[in-house]
C-alpha cells in the first residue's frame, strides 16, 4: 500500500467488492433502458418512478458500502475499527479519509443516477441542494457511528433523530411545500432566503461533522472518552431502558422466546416509530392538512409497518441479528434444545414484535389524526363504506383488514428463515435480492400512481396475466402445501419438532388462512373471480412451509453442513 | 498400560476413525479416541492440530465426514439435546452475549438444565467474586472467564469439555479456574476433557494425555506413562559429528560436535542398545517435561 489514505480505500472497496461492482452495473442497466425501451410512451411515468426507487435503494446500499465501522465480534459494525489507532496516522486523517469517500460517493451516485437514468426521461434532477443535503446527511450518520462505539440503541435513536430532522429541512426545498408552511407560521419574507439560510447551514454541517468524530475518534485512541458521559449517558439509559430480569424463567422455551425477544424484538417497533415520529411530526409543524393528505399519510403509517418488517426480516431471519456471520452462534447451539424450540421461539419473538408495533401505530395514528388530520377524507371512506357493507360486516371487516395487515408483517418478519437459518451465504444473498426487487417494484408503482392522476396502465392493460393468475396461485398453493408436508414430516421424523408442535402450528396456519378469506368473501361477496384469487391468496400468506425448513435448515447449520 | 478399547461400553466419549477436511486441508485424519467415565483427559498441539475441531464434533457443532463420534452412547449431531444436556462447556471464544447481565446469563442457562445446583451456583459467584447485576460486555478477560465457568459447571455436567480455558488470562485468574476443575474433579469424580497450551496446567489435573499434530493422533496414553516413556539423554560421540545423528527411536536430535541431546521414545535398554549401535554412551538421562515431548514430537528441536 503506497498510503493510508490508499489503504483505506482499498479496505473499504476489498469488503464490498461485489456490491460496489454490482451497483455500477445495474445502475448502467436501468439507464440504458430508460434511454431505450422506457424513454417515450405510456411506459415512461412507470419509469420516472422506478428511476426515484432505484435512486433510494442505491442510496441504502451506499451507505451500507461506507459506513466503515465494524464489531467486537468478526465481521460486526459496532465502532470505528479500532485497529486501526495502532497505525501511525494522525486521528484527524483517520477521520477524514472514510468521510471523504463516503461524501464523494454519495454525491457522484446521485449525479450519476440523473444523468444516467432521470435526463433520458427528461426529468432532470435539482443539483446543488440535494447533493449539500445527501453529504451532510452522510457524515453525520458516520459521525453518529463512530462516536458512540458498541451502543446501538443510542445510535438508532440518534440516527432516527438525524433523518427527522433532514426529512424535516427536505420540505423547504419543495415548492408547493415551503410557501404554504412558512405563510402558516407567519413568515414574511423570501422563502429563496430560508433555502439559503439552510444551504449554508447544511454546508456546514460536513466540517462540523467531521471535528466532532475527530475529537471523539481521539478519545477512543487515547481512553480519555470511556462510555457515554451527560447528556449522552442518559440518552444511552434511556435507550437501553429495560428491567433486568430477575425471576426464574419456567421453562427453556420461555428462556429461548426471552432471550430472542430481547436481541430482535423491539427492532421492528423502534423503526416504525421513527418512520412514525418522522410523518407526524413534520406533517403536524407544517399545519393544516387537506382530507387527501390526511388519507395518504394514514396509509403510509398502516404500509410502514409492513415494508419495514420484510426489510428488518431480511435481518432477523439470521441466527444472530447483529452478526454478518450466518452460522449459529456457539451460545445457542449448545444448549440442550431443539431446532423446533428455537424456530419457535422466533416465531413467538416476531408475533409480539409486530402486535407491540401495530398497537403502537394505531394509537399514534389516532392520536395524530385528532391533533392535526383532517375528517373529510375520513368521512368519505366511510360513507363509501356504508354503502357496500352494513354495520356489523364493515366493523368486522376492518377488524380482519386490520388482522391481514398483521399477519403480512408477521409474514415477512419471518418469511427468510429457512434461507437465513441455513448459513448458506448464496441462498440468503439470493433471497435478499428477490426481495429487495419487490420492494423495489412496490415502491415504484407507489410512487407512479402517486404522481399520475391518469394512470396509463390500468387493470384491463393487464388482463392477459390475470388470466392466468388462478393457475399461478393454483400451483404455489400446491408447491407450498407439498413442500409443508415434507419439510415438517421430516422434521418430526428428525426429532426437532414434536408432535404437537406440527399440529398446533398447521391449526394456526389453517385459522390465519381461513381469517383472510373471510375478510375476502366479506369484501368482494359480488365479484367471484376476484374473491376467489384472493382466496388462494389467503392460503399463500401465512408462512407454512418456510418454518418447517427452517427447522431442517437450523439444524444443518448448527452441525456445520448444508441441508 | 492399559486403556479403554472400542469396546468399552462405559465410554464417555467414543471416537472412531474421525476424518474432517476444510477444503484441501485434513484437519482431522482418522484419530480414534475412548475416555472412560471419570477420566481427565489433557488435549494437547500445536495451534491448528485439530484439537478445536474435534471438540466442535463431541459438541455436535460439526458432523463426521466419516468414522463415528459417540458421546454417552450417542450420536452428538443426532440427539443434541440428549447430549448436550450432560455436557459443560467452556471455550476459548467466550461466546457469551454481552448484554445480557451476569445473573440474567445464570437464570438463562439454569432454563435449560433441570439439575442446577443454585447452592453451588451461588458460591461460585462468591468465590469468583462476580457481580450478578454487572453487564457481560463490560467484564474482564478473567471475569469472562470465570462467567463461562461458573455456567458451565454449576449444573453438574458429566462431561466437562474445556477448550484452552486459560487462553489469555493472568496466573491469579489461571489458578482459580484450575482450582475449580480441580475440586470438582476430585469431589464428584466428573469426566473431563482439557484441551490447552499450558502443558503444566494439563500435567497438573490429567490422568489421560491425547496428542494431535497435523490432524493425527500421535500420543495417547497416562500422564505419567507418557512422561516415563521417555527420555531426554545426552549422547557422546568418540569423534564429533558434522551432521545430527539418525538415533532409532528418538523424536528430536539437537547438539554439535561430540555431544548431542536427544528426546527418546523408549525404555533405558531400549535407548542403551541405540546408542550402542551408534557407538556412542549415554552421559547423562532424564525424564523430559512433557512441553519437551510435545515440542519434540510436534517436530521441533528439543531434547
Amino acid at each position: 500500500m503506497r498510503s493510508p489514505a490508499f489503504a483505506i480505500a482499498w479496505e473499504i472497496w476489498w469488503r464490498h467488492r461485489a456490491g460496489m461492482t454490482l451497483l455500477p452495473c445495474g445502475l448502467l442497466l436501468c439507464g440504458f433502458l430508460n434511454r431505450t425501451a422506457f424513454r417515450q410512451g405510456e411506459w415512461a411515468g412507470f419509469a420516472v418512478a422506478l428511476s426515484y426507487a432505484v435512486l433510494a435503494m442505491a442510496m441504502i446500499l451506499t451507505f451500507g458500502f461506507f459506513h466503515f465501522t465494524e464489531g467486537q465480534r468478526k465481521g460486526g459494525f459496532g465502532s470505528y475499527p479500532q485497529r486501526l489507532f495502532r497505525m501511525p496516522v494522525p486521528t484527524a486523517w483517520l477521520a477524514a479519509w472514510p468521510m471523504i469517500y463516503g461524501t464523494a460517493a454519495v454525491g457522484v451516485l446521485y449525479l450519476a443516477c440523473d444523468w444516467l437514468m432521470f435526463v433520458p426521461l427528461d426529468r432532470p434532477l435539482p443539483k446543488l441542494w440535494p447533493c449539500l443535503y445527501l453529504v451532510s446527511g452522510f457524515t453525520l450518520y458516520q459521525a453518529i457511528l463512530w462516536s458512540f462505539p458498541e451502543r446501538r440503541y443510542l445510535k438508532l435513536f440518534l440516527l432516527t433523530l438525524g433523518a427527522m430532522f433532514i426529512a424535516f429541512c427536505w420540505m423547504f426545498f419543495l415548492p408547493h411545500m415551503i410557501e404554504g408552511t412558512l405563510a402558516d407560521w407567519g413568515y414574511e419574507g423570501s422563502p429563496k432566503s430560508v433555502q439559503r439560510g439552510l444551504l449554508v447551514f447544511f454546508a456546514a454541517t460536513g466540517p462540523a461533522a467531521w471535528g466532532f468524530s475527530w475529537l471523539r475518534l481521539r478519545g477512543q485512541r487515547h481512553g480519555i472518552a470511556e462510555g457515554v458521559r451527560g447528556g449522552a449517558a442518559v440518552i444511552e439509559r434511556l435507550a437501553e431502558w429495560l428491567p433486568a430480569r430477575t425471576e426464574r424463567f419456567a421453562s427453556p422455551d420461555a428462556a429461548l422466546f426471552w432471550h430472542e425477544w430481547r436481541q430482535t424484538g423491539f427492532i421492528l417497533p423502534l423503526a416504525v416509530a421513527g418512520v412514525l415520529a418522522m410523518t407526524c411530526i413534520p406533517s403536524w409543524l407544517s399545519g393544516p392538512l387537506t382530507g387527501q393528505t390526511t388519507m395518504g399519510l394514514l396509509t403510509w403509517m398502516v404500509i410502514a409497518p409492513v415494508l419495514l418488517a420484510a426489510i428488518i426480516g431480511r435481518g432477523f431471519a439470521k441466527p444472530d441479528f447483529w452478526s454478518p456471520q450466518l452460522g449459529v452462534p456457539a451460545f445457542i447451539a449448545r444448549r440442550p434444545v431443539s431446532a423446533g424450540q428455537i424456530v419457535f421461539a422466533k416465531l413467538k419473538a416476531a408475533l409480539c414484535s409486530v402486535s407491540l408495533t401495530w398497537g403502537m401505530t394505531g394509537i399514534t395514528a389516532v392520536v395524530w389524526f385528532a391533533a392535526a388530520g383532517d375528517f373529510g377524507g375520513i368521512d368519505a371512506l366511510l360513507a363509501q363504506g356504508k354503502i357496500y357493507y352494513p354495520g356489523g360486516q364493515r366493523w368486522l371487516l376492518a377488524g380482519l383488514l386490520l388482522a391481514g395487515g398483521m399477519m403480512l408483517s408477521w409474514r415477512f418478519l419471518v418469511s427468510g428463515l429457512a434461507a437465513g437459518l441455513s448459513g448458506a451465504k448464496g441462498w440468503f444473498y439470493a433471497s435478499n435480492g428477490i426481495t429487495a426487487a419487490i420492494l423495489v417494484g412496490i415502491l415504484a408503482c407507489f410512487i407512479w400512481t402517486g404522481d399520475n392522476d391518469d394512470h396509463p396502465i390500468r387493470l384491463y392493460n393487464l388482463w392477459p396475466w390475470v388470466e392466468w393468475l388462478p393457475a399461478i396461485l393454483c400451483g404455489l398453493v400446491i408447491a407450498k402445501l407439498a413442500t409443508a408436508a415434507w419439510a415438517w414430516s421430516r422434521a418430526h421424523e428428525a426429532g426437532m419438532v414434536g408432535g404437537r408442535g406440527v399440529a398446533g402450528y398447521f391449526a394456526a396456519w389453517i385459522l390465519a388462512a381461513a381469517l383472510l378469506a373471510l375478510a375476502a368473501g366479506i369484501a368482494f361477496p359480488n365479484t367471484p373471480w376476484l374473491r376467489n384469487l384472493l382466496w388462494l391468496c389467503a392460503a399463500l400468506v401465512p408462512p407454512l412451509a418456510g418454518p418447517g425448513v427452517a427447522l431442517i435448515t437450523w439444524s444443518a447449520n448448527r452441525t456445520g453442513g448444508s441441508p | 498400560m492399559k486403556f479403554p478399547s472400542p469396546s468399552s461400553a462405559d465410554a464417555v466419549i467414543a471416537v472412531t476413525e474421525l476424518v474432517r477436511h476444510f477444503g484441501r486441508r485434513t484437519a482431522l485424519d482418522s484419530v480414534s479416541l475412548y475416555v472412560p467415565r471419570g477420566c481427565v483427559l489433557g488435549l494437547v498441539g500445536q495451534n491448528g492440530a485439530g484439537k478445536t475441531t474435534l471438540i466442535k464434533h463431541l459438541l455436535g457443532g460439526l458432523r463426521a465426514e466419516s468414522g463415528t463420534v459417540r458421546v454417552f452412547g450417542r450420536d452428538p449431531t443426532v440427539d443434541p439435546v440428549g447430549v448436550l444436556g450432560r455436557i459443560g462447556c467452556l471455550s476459548e471464544q467466550r461466546d457469551l452475549p454481552g448484554w445480557m447481565r451476569v445473573g440474567e446469563l445464570m437464570r438463562h442457562t439454569q432454563a435449560f438444565y433441570p439439575s442446577w445446583d443454585e447452592e453451588y451456583a451461588a458460591r461460585l459467584l462468591q468465590d469468583f467474586q462476580l457481580d450478578p447485576g454487572q453487564k457481560i460486555k463490560t467484564l474482564s478477560q478473567g471475569q469472562l472467564a470465570k462467567t463461562g465457568l461458573l455456567v458451565a459447571l454449576a449444573y453438574r455436567p458429566e462431561l466437562l469439555i474445556l477448550d484452552e480455558p486459560s487462553s489469555g488470562l493472568d496466573p491469579v485468574v489461571r489458578r482459580d479456574i484450575l482450582e475449580a476443575i480441580i475440586r470438582m474433579v476430585s469431589e464428584e469424580g466428573r469426566t473431563v476433557l482439557f484441551s490447552s497450551h499450558l502443558l503444566d496446567e494439563v500435567e497438573r489435573v490429567a490422568d489421560q494425555i491425547v496428542m494431535l499434530h497435523q490432524g493425527r493422533m500421535v500420543l495417547n496414553g497416562r500422564t505419567d506413562d507418557v512422561r516415563r516413556g521417555h527420555i531426554s539423554a545426552v549422547l557422546a560421540f568418540d569423534d564429533p559429528l558434522s551432521a545430527a545423528p539418525a538415533v532409532p527411536g528418538a523424536h528430536a536430535v539437537a547438539g554439535s560436535g561430540r555431544e548431542w541431546r536427544i528426546l527418546f521414545g523408549g525404555t533405558r535398554p531400549e535407548l542403551e542398545a541405540a546408542a550402542l549401535s551408534l557407538k556412542a554412551c549415554v552421559v547423562e538421562e532424564r525424564t523430559p517435561s512433557l512441553d519437551e515431548i510435545l515440542v519434540a514430537r510436534a517436530g521441533g528441536k528439543g531434547g
